[in-house]
């Protein structure tokens, strides 16, 4: 083996075996070199075991990384480019979001409703509260807008009617808006607030004609109102005495809390 | 058109049983229907003030009056 290049020396042909012998330049730490062997044992020894998927490298949800190829990961998320923000702040970040109460605000009104012409008592304006918005424990209230337009003389009354269709057919009054009887341009603002308990709300008189349901003189009213089915909420405007009133709902919020 | 079938002192409508009985008018009084127009009255109920129309008819008859059809339901 003296005087040969190792490109020179026979080649072995098979794989290292574990007594074979190799000569190493093993380092004295002071910048010199001493000859030695090592086998393929000690070699073998030093090397990273063959990698076995889920023995002794781990799967991500049960797929194997092994193999060749790029593994589609999730790109970092960038607040307002590939995470959307709640109104303009970022979601992103460690710790709580806070989210107030649990309020849900189901229907707002952004169109004024149909003009009401003469004596009926007709559909304005309408909503359909979708199934399951509220729980059959909940609290809501209900704002909305009766506007007599055109009219010199008679009443105008602004009610609301729950149904499970969009028609007045078979519908339950569920408010009666005050009395307008003002000449021109009258809109009023009217308010019911409604404590449901395993699907029956409580509430004063649906019939009586208040503003509100501030005052404490109206006895109670046990009202079904399951909204485990779509609820139509029918704002209806009634003309009375004066076959020239118009009237229309010019508006409505609902808003409520489930229990 | 939805048919009200009418059994003593009970009407069945779109498959649902209501009991007839009183309710407080805008006057304060204790009322078992109120006319809302020449088309529409209020019923009481026991789940509710109900809006019935002449689109209705009542155990199959139809009614073009709403006194006459507010009579046959009771």
């Amino acid at each position: 083996m003296a005087n040969k290049k190792i490109s020179q020396l026979t080649a072995k042909g098979t794989a290292l075996a574990a007594t074979d012998l190799v000569e190493i330049s093993e380092s004295d730490g002071a910048g010199g070199y001493v000859t030695k062997s090592v086998t393929g044992a000690n070699i073998k020894s030093g090397l990273q075991a063959t990698l076995v998927s889920a023995t002794n490298i781990k799967t991500v949800n049960s797929t194997t990384l092994l193999g060749s190829g790029d593994l589609a990961v999730q790109a970092t998320l960038v607040s307002a480019t590939n995470i959307k923000t709640i109104n303009g702040t970022t979601i992103l970040g460690s710790g709580n979001l806070s989210i107030s109460a649990g309020q849900i605000v189901p229907a707002v009104s952004n169109t004024i409703g149909t003009t009401i012409t003469g004596l009926t008592n007709a559909i304005s304006d309408s909503f359909l509260l979708p199934a399951n918005t509220f729980s059959s424990n909940c609290v809501f209230e209900l704002q909305w807008m009766p506007s007599r337009i055109v009219g010199t003389s008679g009443t105008t009354q602004g009610l609301v009617y729950i149904n499970s269709t969009n028609s007045l057919t078979g519908a339950t009054l569920f408010a009666t808006g005050a009395n307008m009887t003002a000449t021109g341009i009258t809109t009023g603002r009217f308010v019911r607030w409604v404590s449901v308990r395993s699907n029956i709300g409580s509430l004063p008189l649906t019939s009586a004609q208040q503003s509100s349901d501030y005052t404490s003189l109206l006895p109670t009213e046990n009202l079904p109102f399951d909204n485990t089915s779509g609820i139509y909420f029918l704002f209806v405007m009634n003309n009375t005495t004066n076959v020239l009133l118009q009237s229309r709902n010019v508006g409505y919020k609902l808003v409520g809390y489930n229990l | 058109m939805s048919n009200i079938k009418t059994s003593k002192g009970k009407l069945t409508f779109n498959k649902i049983d209501y009991v007839l009985q009183n309710f407080t008018n805008d006057s304060g009084e204790s009322v078992s229907y109120a006319l809302v127009s020449d088309s529409q009255v209020h019923i009481g109920t026991d789940k509710g003030i109900i809006l019935f129309d002449l689109s209705c008819t009542i155990n199959k008859e139809t009614f073009t009056d709403i006194n006459l059809f507010t009579a046959a339901l009771y």
